[in-house]
């Protein structure tokens, strides 16, 4: 009789176990990643300088931010930043992960060069950059006089501070993402490529039919990220350019920051952050809603 | 039609013609960093800019390590990125499990609220997470930079990822033969993904070792600090009178740890052993 | 028990912003401690540097957050050490160095939020009307009343004093200050015959010499008002006659012509003389003139003499111009500060008296320091000492009398921050070249500023 009670079914057992996985992690995530975001949702119905209680406002920070010029001017740099490093980041990783996973000679070698970039320390590798980027004796303006091209003020132009900042992200950014795939790539199982082999594929419809269908939950993952990472990003515009000249490279983390930490106003920091968190979701439900046609799921199979 | 080995012959070669020429570009500005850890505090800003030092400076290297406690920083940045990275990869191995594998009630609008608090830009969390941790009386303490930093919600989403792409039918003939869950986690999955674990661990650890703006805020006392928080003690009010060839020569050496894991970690980016087993 | 505590703190930070602002008292038991509040009841023997209102054997911790880096902090190390030893043994003292300034300015609103502050901040000039606008600083003027510092305040130079200064309340106790003064290349200056600049040369007299003295791309004959920050901007505008606000903050000064012309006089000297060298060069840092790239360099007091010292070529100082309104000198600086919300307000307030009148202490800030203490009867002791001192005979003149005579403290309003960013976002187009008419740049600069200073007062009456 007491066994019975305890006896759970199948579908049971896996539900318990289920929360069980779950729960160091799900604790952890409910303390220390969702009590702040609750606490931060709240903000964005306040006024709150830091000094005073919170000041409950309404809608006004919303209404306040949908008619802030700023709000829309940095919201398009975000927008132009993202654009600029997700796709050739992605392609690029994904590239270099094919092939660094040849069996070649010195494969480690190269895997870490191009791991390099993501490692090193803004702080020191900005000032390296703002070198490279300089007008007069930077070499990619050197690069660009020897085939005739006057180069750019980069860092100091309106137009060109922007690309200047994606080129270095693109830099910074690819060994994270090329890491991913390298992952990925690996967990392929070799017994596709020889059967695919032995139907006599070539190297392309290897690539098309066995490794970008079975590496689409990664690459999924390294979009959704590389999405996230890029709008999030600040390091590179507070210490490259403090977000100038004139704006151009200025983001909307860059705007909370200022708003949060050097004009004392929480509320409505919290408030662009919860636009940005709004903006960014719509696009990852998009990439999820998508991601269910191309996404192949080796385990719903 | 060429035959396989001069096929491989070509292919080889371009792969190594483009692996060199774009990592010689993708390398440089990190080899004029190491050169410039070598320059004088002048050299390295001055004007026309130089590649090379006139003379290798070697003692910045130590007047770096002797001007500040590094040796304290060194071992809490060890203590502090090793209890994290071991942390992260259990927990968020057994969430990807769960996310990836089981079926619950809720699992999914769980896992989108895991990707949701991605999303939230960290400066308008970090005074909501301080007074937690000041209510937990925890700031200034190790502990700050360690526990909340035990559950991350990309790692749990990475490692979900990569189990979704592990066949089911190892599973299933496992659990045909009356394996429980756990055995089926540590004995099929884990083993299969070896490659992820040793990319969490690298990012991980990676992300921690160069963790700046949360311990910045938690840290008060020398003594806690880490290395990171060690490299900006250089920096004065006016940028001027910053030493850069000693921040340069610090950040070449914090980068080492990291490089050094990262080599390591590469020896378990094989096949899962499971799936080479199937092959024979 | 402390879980259950603790889950009581988790479940009304879960309430949301109530929970929140609770918490941030939880520290500090009640509300703000009003300044009329403060207890000035005499119960210990009083010594020459402690009141006697806190208890000598008191206990606890006691914490000091600073930007000092590395290589500055250890003057202070000294003093706080003894100040502690001597009076308060028993104290635990904190010390937070070295966060290098951008970072301080970022962790200190946190800290302050968090509502269990440091009792000792540091605090600059360009900040501390935005924070004590908002009470978050503590009123130093009765503790200066009750416990009177050595030569205060006339003693100190009244354009600091006056700088920290709100609603005319003293919110910080300066401790050193930072003036401009032109660098100059001796070597590149003897080849052109002319006399050095004095405090008498207008600002085209500069122009016409720094045009002699550059050399295309190679060597800039002039380098001035070509800082990214505003407040080193302010002296050239005033002396051409223009200004920021009118003089009691409410509107904007930017469409006046004087002012116009000032900034176009800035933005010609790159742009048009070329004279000024390109900003990815002079973005906060000597090293142009260190390796002989500039002849004429504004830059502050004491910036880098160490490195002056090594350098191949011949070089001096000389006073900044004077314009058609007058001669104006940049004055900065730095001060202590005590948080509205700090635990051992008292003995804070001593350890700054200690500190900043004590001649004996301030001896040691100003040696060890690169710059003035603003105490001025000891300016001696920010003097460059040895080799430089030599070099410098009119060290002095300029960075002392000539301060003293002609500075001016820089108009920081309460939201200096967030007025700055509209001040950078405009004149960013002329140092960069992206507009070459000042007159276009300023009017909107008139425009934006007026709406912001109108919107920022129509709040504060609310």
């Amino acid at each position: 009789m007491k066994n019975k009670l305890f006896r759970l079914n199948y579908i049971q057992k896996e539900k318990i176990t289920g929360y069980c996985f779950l729960s160091p992690n799900l604790m952890g995530f409910l303390i220390f990643s969702l009590l702040p975001i609750i606490a931060s949702i709240f903000l964005t119905f306040t006024s709150w300088n830091l000094a005073t209680n919170p000041k409950f406002v309404g809608f006004d920070n919303f209404s306040t931010v949908l008619k802030d010029e700023l709000f829309w001017k940095y919201l398009w740099n975000t927008i132009y930043y993202a654009i600029g490093t997700i796709p050739l980041t992605v392609i690029l990783a994904f590239f270099l992960a094919y092939l660094l996973n040849k069996k070649i000679r010195g494969v480690v070698f190269f895997r870490t060069l191009y791991f390099l970039p993501s490692v090193t320390l803004l702080v020191a590798i900005a000032i390296v950059w703002s070198w490279l980027y300089n007008a007069d004796f930077g070499l990619f303006n050197y690069f660009l006089g020897k085939i005739g091209i006057t180069g750019p003020r980069w860092l100091q132009s309106k137009e060109w501070a922007m690309p200047a900042i994606i080129i270095m992200g693109i830099w910074k950014g690819t060994g994270y993402s090329m890491l991913i795939f390298l992952a990925g790539l690996q967990g392929i199982p070799e017994r596709y490529y020889e059967a695919a082999e032995i139907d006599g594929a070539n190297w392309w419809h290897k690539i098309v039919h066995i490794t970008i269908p079975l590496i689409s939950p990664t690459t999924f993952f390294v979009i959704v990220t590389t999405t996230i990472g890029s709008i999030q990003g600040f390091d590179q515009f507070y210490i490259m350019t403090r977000g100038g000249p004139s704006g151009a490279t200025t983001t909307l983390v860059y705007y909370i920051f200022q708003n949060a930490f050097e004009w004392f106003k929480m509320g409505y920091a919290a408030t662009i952050a919860m636009m940005l968190f709004i903006i960014v979701l719509i696009l990852t439900l998009i990439q999820w809603h998508f991601s269910n046609k191309w996404v192949f799921d080796e385990g719903v199979e | 039609m060429l035959n396989k080995n001069t096929q491989n012959y070509i292919a080889n070669f371009i792969t190594y013609t483009i692996l060199i020429i774009s990592s010689m570009a993708v390398i440089l500005p990190f080899v004029w960093m190491i050169f410039s850890s070598f320059k004088t505090a002048g050299e390295i800003w001055t004007f026309p800019p130089v590649f090379m030092p006139k003379k290798f400076q070697w003692s910045n290297y130590i007047d770096a390590w002797n001007a500040l406690p590094f040796d304290r920083f060194l071992f809490n940045s060890i203590f502090v990125t090793v209890c994290v990275t071991v942390g992260q990869l259990f927990t968020c191995s057994f969430g990807g499990y769960a996310f990836a594998r089981l079926r619950f009630p809720g699992r999914d609008k769980l896992f989108l609220m895991y990707l949701a608090t991605l999303m939230i830009p960290f400066p308008v969390l970090m005074i909501p997470l301080f007074i937690i941790m000041q209510s937990l009386g925890w700031t200034d303490t190790l502990k700050s930079l360690i526990v909340p930093c035990l559950f991350s919600a990309w790692g749990t989403f990475l490692m979900r990822q990569f189990m979704m792409g592990i066949p089911r039918a190892l599973e299933d003939a496992a659990k045909i033969d009356g394996c429980s869950y756990w055995q089926l986690y540590w004995k099929i999955i884990v083993p299969q993904c070896k490659p992820v674990f040793a990319t969490l661990g690298i990012f991980t650890f990676m992300g921690t070792w160069n963790n700046f703006f949360w311990p910045l805020i938690m840290i008060n006392t020398i003594g806690k600090k880490t290395l990171p928080l060690g490299l900006v003690m250089f920096q004065t009010r006016i940028a001027a009178e910053t030493p850069w060839h000693l921040i340069m020569a610090a950040s070449c050496v914090t980068v080492l740890p990291i490089l050094i894991l990262f080599v390591i970690g590469q020896k378990y980016y094989v096949k899962g052993v499971v799936t080479s087993g199937l092959k024979g | 028990m402390i879980r259950r505590e603790f889950l009581k703190k988790l479940g009304q930070l879960g309430i949301g912003a109530y929970g929140l602002s609770y918490l941030r008292f939880c520290g500090n038991a009640g509300k703000t401690v009003s300044p009329n509040l403060l207890s000035f009841s005499v119960k210990y023997p009083q010594t020459a540097w402690t009141m006697g209102v806190v208890d000598p054997n008191i206990t606890g911790t006691f914490k000091i957050m600073s930007w000092e880096s590395a290589f500055q902090f250890e003057k202070w190390n000294l003093i706080i050490d003894k100040f502690f030893k001597t009076y308060y043994p028993k104290i635990k003292v904190q010390l937070d160095w070295g966060i290098s300034f951008a970072n301080y300015n970022m962790k200190l609103p946190v800290l302050l939020a968090g509502g269990s502050p440091p009792d000792l901040v540091w605090m600059h000039d360009t900040r501390v009307k935005s924070f004590s606008s908002i009470d978050l600083l503590q009123k130093l003027d009765p503790f200066i009343e009750f416990f009177k510092p050595d030569g205060w305040p006339n003693e100190y130079y009244a354009t600091q004093v006056e700088e920290f200064q709100y609603d005319n309340c003293q919110y910080g106790f300066p401790y050193d200050y930072a003036t401009g003064g032109l660098y100059v290349n001796l070597d590149m200056y003897k080849k052109i015959d002319e006399e050095l600049p004095t405090e008498n040369w207008t600002f085209d007299d500069l122009l016409r010499v720094g045009k002699k003295l550059t050399k295309g791309n190679r060597q800039f004959g002039l380098n001035l008002g070509s800082e990214a920050s505003a407040e080193y901007q302010y002296w050239v505008l005033r002396s051409f006659g223009g200004d920021w606000f009118n003089a009691d903050l409410t509107e904007s000064k930017f469409n006046l012509p004087e002012t116009i012309e000032a900034y176009q006089w800035m933005s010609d000297l790159r742009w048009k003389h070329k004279v000024a060298p390109v900003p990815e060069l002079t973005q906060g840092r000597p090293q142009p003139f260190v390796d002989g790239v500039i002849a004429i360099n504004f830059d502050l007091g004491a910036t880098e003499f160490s490195d002056l010292l090594e350098t191949k070529f011949n070089w001096t100082i000389a006073p900044t111009p004077r314009g058609n309104k007058g001669r104006f000198q940049f004055i900065g600086g730095s001060a202590l500060s005590i948080p509205q919300k700090a635990a051992h307000k008292h003995i804070a307030y001593e350890l700054i008296r200690y500190m900043l009148s004590n001649p004996e202490n301030l001896k040691i800030i100003g040696k060890m320091g690169r710059m003035f203490v603003s105490r001025m009867s000891l300016y001696e002791y920010g003097l460059p000492q040895g080799k430089s001192a030599q070099k410098l005979s009119n060290y002095k003149k300029v960075f002392y009398d000539l301060a003293r005579r002609d500075g001016i403290a820089v108009p920081f309003i309460s939201k200096y921050q967030e007025w700055e960013d509209i001040y950078r976002r405009n004149t960013e187009l002329l140092y960069f070249g992206e507009e070459l008419n000042a007159k276009k740049v300023c009017l909107k600069l008139h425009d934006a500023t007026n709406r912001f200073l109108e919107s920022a007062n129509s709040k504060k009456k609310v």
